[in-house]
């Protein structure tokens, strides 16, 4: 994603002065459409008494912030229960998309595309209707309403994102570093360990993230899944903010918005270009020289 | 890796067999359980919607109970769903929220793309900033943000710009979907730029140069060159920015008027009726709505594949 893109920044500066112009205006606009959501968020979590036609609120409280810990409010075991749910899912695609996405970056042209066009389905469909299908099967299971069947239903639409980041990655691994290991001597396991997951390990950064911010942000799945019985966040996100609870709303978007934003901030920090990767890059030799 | 033949002589009982077809009974390994948790439990799921869908509700066991072939199927849930006079209502206006996003985002997106092709770093990862925020909270923004008594709303109050609350716009929780359109267009914008940033990185800057040290203006250049590159990515992203707005459920849930319900909040709300009697009628839409997802996000895959072949690339 982004982050490798990096290196290419800067090569095109074909605009000069009217380019520098046209940044300004994205900045401000820009600008504007984060700062004035975030700012009618930040507002409401710190006041009270924020209604037409005031702009600021009336008063400055810490009422919202002092019930979220609380244990009777729900929220201190809502986000319990997201954080595990969400790591969960986040391990689990990962250890999935390892080993698949290497499969699938070694797959021919035809094959490949069948099969990305396969975990495309259930990323891109709608998660209420893979959730009544799995609710009945759940039922019949025995595991509707508890933290495993909510987690396994999650994978559904975030593996496939893990395994597509780890392809695309893995396609850029020149066959060349397993060939040479093999010829040295490692065996299958040497080779996984301690040649291929060390040169995607920012790849592998960037599928965790996405992972887990899939698994953060998912409501409808949880909802049908859990069958009352696992409370995550955005339930209470969504109770609140509708039920008109401005102040706690607001309070519990900003809390709730933490994770995913750390998630994002720690892919950028470990799944950037690291030092002697650009030099590992070149010791395999050239990227044409794929045989598989 | 004829060590590794070997070795594999030991675990068949027949003959060697060769290196090539044990890598693909490796790869098949490594494929399985991702496969199997996502596009095996996705197609057991959808089977059993579609199978329940076909079955006539009889009594309370219907959702506990396996699918049975045997019952007779039925298209009864389909032919009442049809009948239903909130349908029609309820379909234009998730086809309108997810067309209309979805070109929004893509026009954004292709502007903001050029506009920071080349730009530093910092604005990539500004970029990314969107992209965690769940649906849900972007829905609830703009809610708070531009509802009539929202901060929108009251900050134009505060200068003297709005007389009464009634005077501002409805725009959120509206019959149009306009709430809705401006979450998803918010949150779809950045990753189409993204998607075509990706792209844009992997243009020859050479093509660019000579046109332009051969006289093609800006317009000329951006249509030959540009627009060629871009467009299989663009396609790309606007199925998938389709296909998924036109089965999320969160931001019409927020943004979304009672009237009419978007596709999936009317699924929804079959589905957690006590009348059972109503379930099919679910199934049957939630079908229907994933098959409408699934079939936009083909149409783009062939979209890029015709304007690959046209172009004669790869």
């Amino acid at each position: 994603m982004a982050p490798r893109q990096r290196r290419a920044e800067s090569h095109v500066a074909p605009f000069g002065r009217s380019r520098d112009r046209r940044l300004a205006i994205a900045r401000a606009a820009a600008g504007a459409l984060l700062a004035l959501p975030v700012a009618t968020i930040a507002l409401g979590a710190i006041g009270e008494g924020v209604r037409y036609p005031r702009l600021l609120p009336e008063s400055l409280t810490l009422r919202p912030w002092l019930r979220m810990l609380d244990p009777a409010s729900g929220i201190p075991s809502a986000l319990a229960s997201s954080a595990l749910v969400a790591v969960a899912v986040t391990i689990g695609a990962v250890c999935l998309a390892v080993p698949a996405g290497y499969a699938l970056a070694r797959l021919r042209g035809r094959q490949r595309a069948l099969l990305v066009a396969l975990f495309l389905a259930p990323a891109v469909a709608p998660g209420f209707a893979t959730a009544f299908g799995l609710h009945a099967i759940w039922l019949r299971l025995g595991i509707e309403g508890g933290v495993p069947g909510v987690v396994i239903g999650q994978l559904v639409p975030a593996t496939p994102y893990a395994v597509l980041i780890m392809a695309s990655a893995f396609m850029r691994v020149d066959p060349a570093w397993v060939d040479q290991a093999r010829s040295l001597g490692a065996r299958d396991r040497t080779v996984a360990l301690d040649v291929l997951v060390p040169l995607v390990r920012p790849a592998i950064a960037v599928a965790a993230a996405v992972a887990f911010v899939i698994a953060w942000g998912e409501y409808v799945i949880t909802l049908l899944l859990g069958g009352g019985r696992v409370i995550t966040l955005p339930m209470h996100v969504l109770g609140l903010a509708l039920g008109g609870e401005r102040t706690m709303a607001s309070a519990l978007v900003l809390l709730y918005l933490v994770p995913p934003l750390a998630a994002l901030h720690a892919m950028n920090v470990l799944g950037g270009p690291r030092p002697g990767g650009r030099a590992r890059r070149s010791a395999a030799g050239s990227d044409r020289g794929r045989r598989e | 890796m004829g060590n590794r033949g070997a070795r594999a002589l030991t675990h068949h009982h027949q003959l060697a067999p060769s290196v090539a077809s044990r890598t693909a009974g490796q790869r098949t390994l490594q494929l399985a359980p991702a496969l199997a948790i996502s596009v095996g439990l996705f197609a057991a799921a959808l089977l059993f919607v579609a199978l329940a869908s076909l079955r006539p509700p009889i009594g309370i066991t219907s959702i506990g109970s396996a699918p049975s072939i045997s019952t007779d199927l039925t298209l009864n849930a389909y032919r009442a769903l049809a009948g239903r006079p909130n349908l029609v209502p309820s379909i234009l206006i998730s086809f309108r929220i997810a067309a209309v996003s979805t070109a929004l985002a893509a026009v954004f997106g292709l502007g903001l793309a050029l506009l920071l092709r080349g730009a530093s770093a910092r604005w990539r990862t500004a970029l990314q900033a969107g992209l965690p925020v769940p649906y849900l909270v972007a829905a609830i923004a703009v809610l708070w943000t531009l509802s009539p008594s929202g901060s929108v709303a009251r900050l134009l109050a505060a200068i003297g710009a709005l007389d009464s609350r009634a005077a501002f716009p409805v725009i959120v929780q509206d019959a149009w979907g306009t709430g809705s359109v401006i979450a998803y267009t918010w949150k779809s914008t950045p990753f189409v730029a993204m998607i075509l940033l990706a792209a844009l990185d992997g243009l020859d800057e050479q093509l660019e140069a000579t046109a332009r040290t051969l006289g093609v203006g800006a317009l000329l250049r951006s249509r030959l060159i540009i627009w060629p590159h871009v467009r299989p990515s663009l396609f790309i992203a606007a199925a998938l920015v389709f296909a998924f707005t036109f089965g999320a459920y969160e931001v019409p849930l927020v943004l979304g008027a009672t009237f009419p319900p978007a596709l999936p909040l009317l699924a929804h709300r079959l589905y957690v009726q006590p009348d059972i009697a109503l379930r099919p009628q679910a199934f049957a839409l939630a079908l229907v709505i994933t098959a409408i997802g699934l079939g936009s996000l083909a149409l783009g895959y062939r979209g890029v594949r015709a304007a690959v072949d046209r172009d004669g690339r790869r």
